[in-house]
């Protein structure tokens, strides 16, 4: 009678393979933690950016070049655009919504958008 | 019959020789792994203090009648007023450094990865940092 001592060959390839398909599977999924978590960052600056910009529309003080160049720092890409105003019948109540957008290092697009109130006359 | 009574010396050598060149690869990648894992949970980190500095900066700026100071002990960022005006907080740990330039502060935090590993994470929030 013939006894198996081991593993046969086909064996051990199937079990290096599924250690091999674990392992990208591992590392898969940490880039997508990694992505993510950058992302979050920006988000974090995208959102530091827009509210410094709303502070600027309901104060009428404007920004330095400076301070916005570094706002803006880590954000590939990116855009300010004002979505909508909305206009009350009083001019102080009237609202501004801000949309920063940038893309992500992946290429993604994304954005973060905020509503403030706007000094009268304001921009 | 032909009993085997154990390995022979030519299989343990391949076995050693094989575990020798895979040994070090798993822990080559493991350590990788790892890195990126602490790697993106520094980064989590920089956006919650990212957050929470800029929202105490806001909050501050509309008490303009609080005396408030921050101070950086440590690698602690801490910002110090009376018990009216929100008491003392520490706003964030293992904080390289704070510089005040025009317009905001740059806080750069840092985190030990390995012995020889340190990475840096710059934020800026914008405001009167006193």
């Amino acid at each position: 009678m013939r006894r198996t001592h081991g593993m046969t060959l086909i064996e051990q390839m199937i079990t290096v393979a599924l250690i091999g398909i674990l392992g990208v599977l591992f590392s898969a999924l940490s880039d997508i933690s990694e992505r993510r978590a950058r992302e979050e960052l920006q988000r974090a600056r995208a959102e530091v950016l827009a509210t410094a910009l709303l502070n600027e529309a309901a104060t009428g003080v404007p920004l330095a070049a400076e301070t916005r160049a570094k706002l803006e720092e880590g954000l590939p890409g990116v855009e300010v655009a004002q979505l909508h105003v909305l206009d009350g019948s009083a001019p102080a109540t009237n609202a501004i919504s801000l949309v920063v957008k940038w893309k992500s290092s992946s290429g993604l697009p994304l954005e973060v958008a905020l509503t403030g109130l706007r000094k009268a006359g304001a921009k | 019959m032909r009993r085997s009574r154990g390995f022979t010396i030519i299989e343990l050598a391949i076995v050693l020789s094989i575990s020798a060149v895979l040994v070090p690869l798993c822990f080559m990648f493991v350590r990788a792994l790892t890195t990126r894992s602490d790697l993106a949970t520094f980064d989590l980190e920089v956006a919650s203090t990212l957050r929470s500095v800029h929202e105490q900066l806001e909050l501050d700026r509309t008490r303009p009648a609080c005396a408030v100071k921050w101070t950086l002990e440590a690698g602690a960022l801490t910002r110090t007023a009376s018990a009216e005006c929100g008491g003392t907080l520490v706003l964030a740990r293992d904080v390289k450094s704070l510089e005040r330039i025009a317009g905001g502060a740059s806080v750069v935090l840092v985190k030990r990865l390995a012995p020889e590993h340190e990475v840096t994470r710059e934020i800026f929030v914008a405001g009167v940092v006193p």
